[in-house]
């Protein structure tokens, strides 16, 4: 053997490996993207499997994260906890555990009692607050899948109005999208008139943008609120007016001959614990 | 059982406990709302100890785990995780006897390399990530949850290779 083939050889092996495992993970990510079944299923069978491993994490790290968070984000704390200092007299109780269960059992109820569902069939569903990454990817997980019914394209909302859809859907877990997607689209009658148009997120927890549909001459004034329902094909049952937000600020476009509104969410969705999930899939 | 098929094993059983880990406890940390990426150190670290065919491997393996906890395109973690492991084990292979500060620099500044790649390559397939207010601050604290956890990986990293490894 001459000297320095070996390391020559090496150098090559390496290379021959970087370029199979770069084409293997943009084979996959292609199948991915086009919705190869196998590859779906790989990852719904994962969400299932390591949903109780984050959940164990949750609850062991739950003192720590809550000492953690108490030194990290104080300024946040603080607001929070003048907004609960209201509640808490309700909250008194004699024990720890049995503090928690009303906690608890308070957030179930504000979420069996929203006005707008009617008599809508629904799943209670609780947020999976750890994030997989660091990029605000505008989807959260919940703790409910197939196995309660849910199914993808599920409309998603809290007391306060509309949060998103399911996205995906495994047996025990799922994935929704949140309202705040800039490719979240959907259906919206704004103020009294009920004036029909189109919007869409704007990649940021409060803010929502009414761009399409409503034109110049309508009328539209700061604070009316903007719904989703009341227009067929919709991604909300047409006979239900679930709150997104309210309008906050109103452009008139000449160009497009339309009218720009801003919409303040009605939804926390930065602060989301409890969902309600209504058991209803939009029409293709 | 072969030499090589142990040193296998104990980098799967590394790989292995990084996830859970990452999934059970750091994902639920964060300063600034950033979290440490346990899995593309330990990709780091297997290119920075053994060279780059190791850290090809091993950011392969990490990447495609991370990638089935994420809600976007699977096998992007694994494309950008692949990259820097084996970049990192040319820059090994290239400077001769890295020093422990020297090896802290590495990781920190590959962390930040490995999660602009992943923000390009979502980017490209229709995610939002470079229009994330926080852009920059999660490419910072990355790098800087990175380099804390840097010496204790590489070390374990060391170990799982067992004697051959010259860092």
């Amino acid at each position: 053997m001459l000297p320095g083939s070996k390391p020559e050889s090496g150098r090559r092996k390496s290379r021959y490996l970087l370029l199979i495992l770069t084409l293997a993970a943009i084979t996959i990510a292609t199948l991915d993207a086009r919705g190869v079944g196998i590859i779906s299923s790989a990852r719904d069978s994962s969400r299932d499997a390591l949903g109780p491993v984050g959940d164990f994490g949750n609850w062991v790290s739950t003192p720590f994260r809550n000492a953690w968070n108490g030194i990290t984000n104080y300024d946040d704390l603080k607001q929070e906890n003048e907004r609960l200092q209201q509640q808490v007299d309700e909250l008194k109780t004699n024990g720890m555990r049995e503090k928690r269960a009303q906690r608890e059992l308070k957030k179930l109820r504000e979420q069996l009692n929203i006005s707008f569902l009617a008599d809508m069939p629904t799943q209670i569903a609780r947020v999976d607050t750890a994030r997989a990454s660091n990029f605000d990817d505008n989807r959260v997980e919940i703790d409910k899948g197939a196995d309660h019914g849910l199914a993808v394209g599920n409309p998603v909302v809290t007391k306060a109005g509309l949060v998103g859809r399911l996205t995906n859907v495994s047996r025990t877990r799922s994935v929704v999208q949140l309202i705040s997607d800039p490719d979240f689209h959907i259906g919206v009658s704004v103020g009294k008139d009920q004036i029909h148009g189109v919007g869409h997120g704007n990649g940021d927890a409060n803010t929502f943008i009414v761009d399409r549909g409503i034109e110049l001459g309508r009328e539209v004034r700061v604070n009316d609120y903007v719904f989703a329902g009341g227009i067929e094909r919709s991604l909300v049952p047409s006979d239900l007016y679930i709150p997104i937000g309210t309008v906050k600020k109103v452009t008139p476009d000449a160009a497009e001959r339309v009218q720009n509104m801003q919409v303040e969410l009605s939804a926390r969705l930065d602060r989301l614990d409890v969902v309600q999930v209504l058991k209803w899939t939009p029409s293709d | 059982m072969t030499p090589d098929s142990g040193v296998a094993i104990r980098w799967a059983g590394l790989v292995t406990a990084a996830f859970v880990i990452q999934v059970a406890f750091l994902n639920q940390i964060s300063i600034l709302g950033v979290h440490p990426e346990l899995m593309l150190l330990v990709a780091i670290g297997a290119g920075l100890v053994v060279g780059p065919h190791r850290g090809a491997g091993i950011g392969f393996a990490a990447g495609l785990l991370v990638d089935l906890t994420l809600h976007g395109n699977l096998g992007v973690s694994a494309f950008c995780y692949t990259l820097v492991g084996f970049l990192v084990g040319l820059t090994k292979e290239a400077i001769l006897g890295i020093s422990k500060p020297l090896s802290v620099l590495i990781v920190a500044a590959s962390s930040a390399i490995g999660t602009v790649l992943y923000a390009g390559v979502s980017q490209l397939l229709g995610e939002h990530t470079f229009s994330d207010p926080r852009f920059l601050t999660i490419i910072a604290m990355v790098a800087l949850w990175n380099a804390v956890l840097a010496l204790p990986v590489l070390n374990l990293c060391r170990r799982t290779e067992g004697s051959r490894v010259t860092l």
